[in-house]
């Protein structure tokens, strides 16, 4: 299977606090992956580096077969990132903030703009200055900048932080389509039962470093759920 | 190349819809078109009235005169220039523009998706530039439009043929190259701080006291001290702006220490110091914004 996204000994140090520990993360094609860890484990500070914001300290991370780097991102361009709080332009509608991307991908027209505002439910609210959205409104939005050009690769922060039980259900069903569909998912959470619900693989992230890592059936393995596999693997260390 | 270029081009479109989208921008240039408005409609009032009692009639027509186009026209820029208003203008815009982008978390939004570093800070200050040449412009309407109203009814005609096209516009792209040095310090500072009350607050500051207070303080030494104030990017504007409007800068430089005039750069050792100036800063922005941790 083809590596879609891999990263080799990465890590990141913000002075004595070690974020990330030497993580080594491969996410083939077609799979959906689950990044899964509590609140402070290090999945943001990974997935800032997977996007070129932060300078590993050590380690580096390969995307379509491409090395990232802050200074080398071009590979991105292919991707569909979703980094809650996400940065509209808050003075610009929905629509137009959509549209300020049609200059990054030039294959996206107006009508798929007005496709993908009607497939997160935006349609009604795209005339609308960012500013007046509700937080899950700006994570729909979120998502629909990172669908619009139709990427091979999602690479998504805690997705459905922010929206409501519908909302979630709603973004976890999507995502599942697209996955089977063949589009490759990265996605962080630290929701065990939806990374349980939906991914194909996951690893465990805990102060940094990679606990477990497995397909769901290979982690539940004698396990009750994601919980008990996650109580276990971190009290084991 | 080419490729790039295009990129770039695109790049521009996004950060212009930005910045030409925003409130901020427009207000900024209703406040100047007010304000110079009200000045130059106050000036001619006084001037019609015959100026305060004991005023020598020589003065007046002088001061009368200065209305007139075109050096009335040219006056009209010294209300954009950096050493002046323009410097604040640029200050409140760029700190905006550029320390926002942290905030809003906008600079995240598009460097993960593949935009490079250095071609998007590039492309926001091409569009900076862009909004510099709208400040000039907008003063150049106001003030040249009043005073051009001024000429038309107290001679009848306007004095085209003593306008040089080529002066004009050097004239106008003299008065925005003094505001670049402002802007790119801006720049700088909100790259550096990522806070728009920092970038703001700093480069006003600069530009308001820490400016004026350096040339007061060189003056507390020797003359030759104090003609190192020659250096610093007001009295470059002031160089180029008398250039550009004689008169009005004398005027400015009434209650200054009267050997100012001798102490200025030429203008065109001043322009290329202006350009040094934005070149430099405008580097160091790069080299800090390339090499920075965006964090969340
Ligand atoms: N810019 C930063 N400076 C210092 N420490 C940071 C910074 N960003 C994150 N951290 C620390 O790194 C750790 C991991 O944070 P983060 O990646 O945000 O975790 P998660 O996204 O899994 O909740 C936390 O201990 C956090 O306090
Ligand atoms: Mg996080």
């Amino acid at each position: 299977m083809e590596a879609i996204l891999q990263t080799f000994s990465l890590t990141k140090r913000f002075g004595d606090v070690l974020a990330v520990d030497h993580v080594n993360l491969r996410v083939n094609e077609g799979e959906l992956f689950g990044f899964l860890g509590p609140n402070g484990a290090g999945k943001t500070t990974t997935i800032s580096m997977l996007v070129g914001l932060l300078y590993p300290t050590e380690g580096r991370v390969e995307i379509l077969g491409d090395e990232v780097t802050p200074t080398h991102t071009a590979p991105l361009r292919r991707v569909g990132t979703l980094i809650p709080p996400v940065g509209f332009v808050p003075y610009l509608s929905g629509r137009e903030n959509l549209r300020l991307l049609v200059h990054l991908y030039p294959e996206v027209d107006d009508r798929r703009i007005e496709e993908i505002l009607e497939q997160v439910g935006l349609r009604d609210a795209a005339h609308r200055r960012v500013k007046t959205y509700s937080t899950g409104m700006k994570q729909r939005l979120g998502l629909a900048a990172a669908l619009l050009h139709r990427p091979k690769l999602l690479i998504l922060d805690e997705p459905t932080s922010g929206l409501d039980p519908i909302g979630m259900k709603e973004m976890r069903e999507l995502l599942r389509r697209l996955a089977d569909e063949g589009t490759t998912i990265f996605l962080s959470s630290h929701l065990l039962h939806e990374v349980e619900q939906i991914c194909d693989r996951v690893a465990i992230l805990h102060h940094g470093r990679i606990l477990a890592e497995g397909t769901v059936q290979e982690l539940l393995r004698g396990r009750r759920d994601l919980e008990d596999v996650f109580l276990s693997v971190i009290e084991g260390n | 190349m080419n490729r790039t270029w295009t990129y770039f081009t695109r790049l521009v479109a996004v950060e212009r819809r930005k910045l030409f989208g925003r409130a901020l921008l427009w207000a900024e240039l209703g406040i100047l078109a007010l304000f110079m408005g009200v000045i130059y409609v106050a000036l001619i009032a006084a001037l019609n009235k015959g100026g305060t009692p004991g005023t020598p009639p020589e003065a007046i027509e002088a001061f009368r005169r200065s209305l007139y186009w075109p050096a009335g026209l040219y006056s009209a820029f010294t209300f954009a220039n950096g050493g002046e208003l323009g410097g604040m203008f640029v200050a409140v815009l760029v700190g905006a523009f550029v320390a926002q982008e942290y905030t809003w978390h906008t600079l995240h939004f598009w460097l993960s998706r593949g935009v490079a570093r250095t071609a998007y800070l590039l492309a926001k200050s091409a569009v900076i530039v862009l909004a510099l040449l709208l400040l000039v412009l907008t003063a150049l309407v106001v003030g040249g439009g009043v005073t051009g109203v001024f000429t038309y009814l107290e001679m009848g005609g306007l004095p085209l043929k003593e306008i040089s096209l080529l002066t004009f516009v050097l004239n106008f792209l003299r008065t925005a190259l003094t505001l670049l040095p402002y802007a790119a310090l801006t720049l700088f500072l909100a790259v550096v701080s990522r806070s728009t009350m920092v970038a703001i607050g700093v480069s006003m500051a600069y530009s308001l006291l820490v400016e004026n207070l350096i040339v007061e303080l060189l003056a507390l030494f020797s003359p030759d001290i104090a003609r190192g104030a020659r250096f610093l990017p007001t009295m470059l504007s002031k160089s180029l702006m008398q250039l550009v409007s004689p008169a009005a800068e004398t005027q400015v430089q009434v209650g200054m220490q009267t050997q100012a005039g001798s102490a200025l750069l030429s203008p065109n050792v001043a322009a290329l110091l202006l350009v040094v100036y934005t070149l430099v800063l405008l580097g160091l922005s790069l080299w800090f914004f390339r090499r920075q941790d965006i964090t969340v």
